[in-house]
């Protein structure tokens, strides 16, 4: 058996780097519970007021709402996009086929403030369109890498021949999808799905290009709300999204394990 | 009457011609082995049948119907594939019941279907276990019950033992044999093991470059082989090219001539006429080391290899003719390295091909 490493050295380093990872959010997390409108370390009291701040200032629990709205949606589309796209590029062999694979990913490599300005230009030509149509176009390309390239993980060494042994038994293109494909990569797919809804929930760059007054997400409500007031309220929200955070990947750890992340 | 037919079957792969005009037909009931080294086009032939790929030219007749345009879905098609392809995700139960449940069958009916496939393939009790908690021999006899439990029209067995340890690969070739003959269903063999074709099929198909090369019973592909390729594949592995120089009608005996040295040789039912280019062979265990016989062709060798293979030994001898022979004898005491042997091919057990 190979013995762990057991050293001091590392041990210290280890610990420094999850310090320094970890505590930002201790400070925000303790800053939200602070009575005052500043930050004391340590906090003499405790107290909630600045969660009931959140429910009270104008357009946070509205914005969270227009937040979930947007971040469902995209990732339920993009699932089924993403899915297709990662089946077409590990299944089939065809011409330009890295270049396909590539261009799903290539959102991720783009700077997106450059991707907020050029939907800008872009929308600017289409008037009619509200600003949620704006914002879920805008989402759908800047998520779908996540969904793609997590689905392609799972696919690649997929053993085709089940879904060749499930046509043999009688199973239609769209059976064995669902029944042998689907449940297969759903790990892949998952985690994609949820790392893309996080990102889309979390977007200020893009959504501060394209929102506009009947339309606006908590990230950006958190923008605006700072260039007026400095207190802890932005700390409680953060908090509350972190615990979100928390949830969702203890829910994909129930589902379907958290396997794909440590691969 | 032929219950299986594939008639001029040509596939390309764009320039590439996988399988070319091949015809064969399967009776109801028979076992046939598709045979050949990779890349011979046995695999696309399968293929074809189960649906998978669509022939460039040809016709593909199942139970009198041509199943040519009909999807894999349709065709009710039974398949074992080289890496058995059990649905990772599912029990062995759901795994056999698969097709079933497609099929919308009454949920009595699959569990009374599951348990009497499982019964045959001799898996019961383990319904509940995952395919990943079964060995290789069990995982194949899972494949095998999912394929027959649908009651398929055709078996398809796609090189079904190549990934099982020798011991447990004789006892599946008997299982399989054992479990075909039972349920009586038409089987397609593929394999590259001449040995597994042997055991396993009634009829024997040699395949290379995606056409046939020879079609018989197992004996008859084994004894006689119909060209070199297919005698180099049963493995007979010692050829020489010669010169046929007189034939005689009396004891049917050629005289050929091999790089200086004259070879006796049994000419059975070839036509073979002076002056014709021919390839001598014969097999490995055939050739007689040290013997008395005086109707032999007898040259002296020179051991130069030897590899103990447990029933035989395999002697590699340098003799008169410039490529070394490989021998089997089945007692090598006595016999070393650099040691002088008197061999001997018997003209009976030398095989006459024309070229």
């Amino acid at each position: 058996m190979h013995e762990p490493r057991d050293n001091a050295f590392t041990k210290y380093i280890a610990f420094a780097v999850y310090l320094f990872l970890a505590a930002p959010i201790i400070i925000v997390i303790l800053a939200s519970f602070s009575p005052t409108a500043y930050l004391k370390f340590p906090p003499d009291e405790f107290s909630l007021k600045w969660y009931y701040n959140i429910f009270n200032a104008n357009g946070f629990v509205e914005g969270f709402k227009n937040s979930m709205k947007l971040a469902v949606l995209a990732t339920a589309i993009d699932i089924v996009i993403g899915i297709c796209a990662a089946l077409c590029i590990t299944r089939y062999k065809f011409k330009g086929k890295e270049l396909l694979a590539n261009f799903f990913t290539s959102p991720l490599f783009l700077p997106s403030i450059t991707f907020g300005f050029v939907l800008l230009q872009i929308f600017s030509m289409f008037t009619g369109m509200s600003i949620f149509m704006k914002l879920l176009i805008g989402h759908l390309v800047i998520i779908l890498p996540y969904i793609v390239r997590n689905t392609t993980a799972s696919l690649i060494g997929f053993n085709w021949s089940l879904e060749e042994a499930a046509m043999s038994l009688g199973a239609t293109p769209v059976q064995t999808f669902f029944k042998v494909t689907l449940p297969l990569i759903k790990p892949g797919v998952m985690a994609g799905a949820l790392l893309s809804f996080l990102y889309s929930l979390d977007d200020a760059t893009i959504s501060a290009f394209l929102t506009g007054p009947k339309f606006v997400t908590l990230p950006i409500r958190m923008l605006t709300y700072m260039e007026f007031a400095f207190d802890p309220t932005l700390a409680a929200i953060s908090t509350l999204l972190i615990l979100l955070s928390l949830v969702c990947i203890f829910a994909i750890e129930k589902l379907v394990g958290l396997d794909m992340f440590l691969k | 009457m032929a219950y299986l037919e594939l008639i001029d079957v040509t596939k390309k792969f764009g320039d590439f011609t996988a399988v070319n005009n091949f015809n064969l037909s399967v009776n109801e009931g028979e076992l046939v082995s598709l045979l050949g080294s990779s890349g011979c086009g046995k695999t696309t032939t399968l293929r074809m049948i189960a649906g998978f790929t669509a022939p460039t030219s040809g016709t593909i007749v199942v139970g009198g119907n041509v199943v040519n345009s009909l999807p894999p879905y349709k065709r009710n098609v039974g398949i074992v594939f080289q890496n058995y392809a059990l649905f990772p995700h599912l029990t062995i139960f759901d795994n056999v019941a698969f097709g079933l449940k497609i099929k919308k069958l009454p949920k009595a009916e699959i569990i009374k279907r599951v348990g009497k496939a499982l019964e045959l393939v001799k898996l019961s009790g383990l319904e509940q276990r995952l395919p990943r908690e079964l060995s290789g021999g069990q995982q194949q006899r899972v494949a095998l019950a999912r394929a027959l439990v649908t009651e398929p029209t055709v078996l398809l067995l796609d090189e079904p033992l190549s990934n099982l340890d020798a011991k447990l690969r004789t006892e599946m070739q008997i299982e399989i044999k054992r479990i075909q003959k039972e349920t009586g269903i038409t089987t397609i063999l593929v394999t590259h093991d001449q040995e597994e074709a042997m055991s396993l099929a009634d009829r024997i198909v040699v395949m290379k470059d995606g056409m046939i090369q020879q079609e018989g019973i197992p004996r008859e592909v084994f004894e006689r082989p119909a060209n070199p390729f297919v005698a180099d594949f049963m493995g007979v592995s010692n050829f020489f090219d010669g010169k046929v120089l007189n034939v005689d009608p009396k004891t049917n005996e050629a005289k050929v001539k091999v790089e200086e040295q004259l070879i006796t040789a049994f000419i059975g039912q070839s036509d073979v006429k002076p002056g014709d280019e021919v390839t001598l062979a014969i097999r490995p265990e055939h050739i007689e080391v040290n013997s008395s016989s005086s109707v032999c062709n007898i040259w002296e060798g020179l051991v130069y290899g030897l590899s103990y293979k447990g029933s035989v030994t395999r002697l590699v001898v340098k003799s008169a003719f410039e490529s070394n022979l490989n021998i089997d004898v089945y007692d090598s005491k006595g016999i070393s390295n650099g040691d002088t042997i008197k061999i001997c091919l018997p003209p009976e057990k030398l095989i006459i091909f024309k070229k």
